[in-house]
């Protein structure tokens, strides 16, 4: 009885030995993970105290890579006098920006209601938000929203805050294609799910109105638009049109009390421009419908 | 006085313990060690299989890697939206009159949410071949002075900020 104690214990405790082995590659693993973490956590102090931006050759890589992920996903829509119009309102409005970006302005195939941009000023407004927009105000309000976006490199430092591997960046002129595949792939998913930090989306709307502003346009354009899309009903269909816009941007309530209170400050005047917009947009191309 | 079949089972017994045990701690490790794999593939199991782009016009769909299973895209077929303009919204949807046009939420799901697929796919030639196209289109000054004249814009526009420069292809 006593042997087969001593054994039955032996027994046990080589299996304890066992299992705690088994366990250990693990929590070397965990100790490998903690060492990752503070890696980054250093490797993202560095880029903080050496940022230096992206030239303008980076940004237009970066850019051209993104742009061409988003075509992929929505497509472009090439109605040839429309694109060349939201070219010309987006330039007008453009010219007031600080930092010369080449930009250029692209329309989404998509019934989605949305707006974005990317570096190296590449601008998208889908052709869901334009079949929605009343006037040439709006357009030039939403689109210098983005056009703010881009001159204050919004998307550039949110990348640069997520990925260390642009530490490399100061060295070189332009970057390898598989750094170009990751920054575009951070890019989109950056841009197309997630917000940008509010006080990222205040300055944006508040330069935006400003550059609408000085481009001639009724400072309110943008604000207009955001309460008609406040006051959609909340069917599924237009819950699917305008989910984009709400998972990337605060909500509407917030930005529109916010762009009236900068309106009150501004001098009152400037373009709407309705006949123009709805010659080009919805008269020959495009049909309304309710 | 221990009679031996008694410690054969006490033997069994204690050797079945033991396998547990091991099994166990192998399968604790084992668990362990796939969790990075795991969560990387986390995003992609979620998104399930997602249907391809409905752009018939653009034919941009992800690289086949991304999105491999024909059957898959079979079954999105039967779960597309319905058309485009039926039912009532009182929010627009637009139309167009070019034939080559798509309609459609073009790689968003149910949710109006981007597919993951969509986002991790790398893009066809013909996508980067119109991404380039656009870097090169900008209208002219001189159009861009005219439309500015046109809509009455240069009469109200301010002076760009005091040391900027307009962007040189303006």
């Amino acid at each position: 009885m006593r042997i087969a104690k001593t054994m039955s214990v032996t027994m046990l405790a080589a299996a304890a030995w066992l299992a705690v082995a088994a366990c250990l590659p693990a929590s070397a693993q965990f100790g490998n993970v903690l060492g990752k973490i503070g890696d980054k956590v250093q490797k993202g102090r560095q880029v903080k105290e050496n940022y230096t931006p992206w030239t303008p050759q980076q940004e237009e890589q970066v850019g051209q890579a993104s742009a061409a992920r988003l075509i992929n996903i929505f497509g472009l829509y090439e109605s040839p006098d429309m694109v060349r119009y939201v070219n010309l309102v987006g330039s007008a409005v453009a010219a007031q920006a600080p930092r010369p970006v080449p930009y250029k302005f692209g329309i989404l195939n998509t019934e989605v209601i949305t707006a974005l941009s990317l570096p190296g000023g590449y601008v998208f407004i889908t052709r869901g938000a334009l079949a929605n927009m009343t006037s040439e105000a709006e357009l030039a309000g939403t689109l210098a929203h983005e056009i703010a976006h881009v001159d204050q490199r919004h998307l550039e430092k949110e990348i640069r805050s997520k990925n260390s591997m642009q530490m490399v960046q100061n060295e070189v002129s332009e970057f390898t294609s598989g750094q170009l595949q990751q920054l575009a792939s951070n890019s989109i998913n950056t841009a197309l799910t997630q917000h940008y930090s509010r006080d990222k989306e205040s300055d944006a709307d508040r330069l935006g109105v400003t550059f609408a502003q000085k481009a001639g346009y009724q400072a309110s354009g943008l604000r207009l638009f955001l309460t008609f899309l406040e006051s959609a009903p909340k069917t599924p269909e237009t819950q699917r049109q305008l989910s984009l816009w709400g998972s990337t941007h605060p909500p509407f309530p917030e930005r529109i009390a916010s762009l009236q209170a900068q309106e009150a400050g501004l001098p009152a005047g400037g373009q709407s421009l309705e006949t123009r917009f709805t010659g080009y947009v919805n008269a020959a191309a495009w049909t309304a419908k309710q | 006085m221990i009679i031996p079949g008694t410690m054969r089972r006490a033997r069994r017994k204690q050797l079945g313990l033991l396998a547990a045990m091991l099994w166990l701690a192998l399968a604790a490790g084992a668990a362990v060690g796939h969790d990075g794999q795991q969560n990387q593939q986390q995003g992609q199991q979620q998104s399930g299989q997602p249907c391809p782009a409905q752009g018939g016009q653009n034919g941009q769909q992800p690289q086949q890697q991304q999105n491999p299973q024909g059957q898959a895209n079979q079954n999105c077929n039967t779960q597309q939206p319905a058309p485009l303009f039926g039912g009532s919204m009182s929010i627009r949807k637009s139309t167009q009159s070019t034939d080559a046009a798509a309609l459609g939420f073009n790689g968003v799901d149910p949710n109006g949410q981007v597919q993951q697929a969509f986002l991790n796919a790398q893009p066809t030639p013909q996508s980067l071949a119109k991404a380039q196209a656009m870097a090169g289109y900008r209208p002219s000054a001189a159009d861009l002075a005219a439309f500015e004249q046109q809509g009455g814009l240069t009469q109200n526009a301010a002076p760009a900020t005091a040391g900027a420069t307009a962007p040189s292809a303006h």
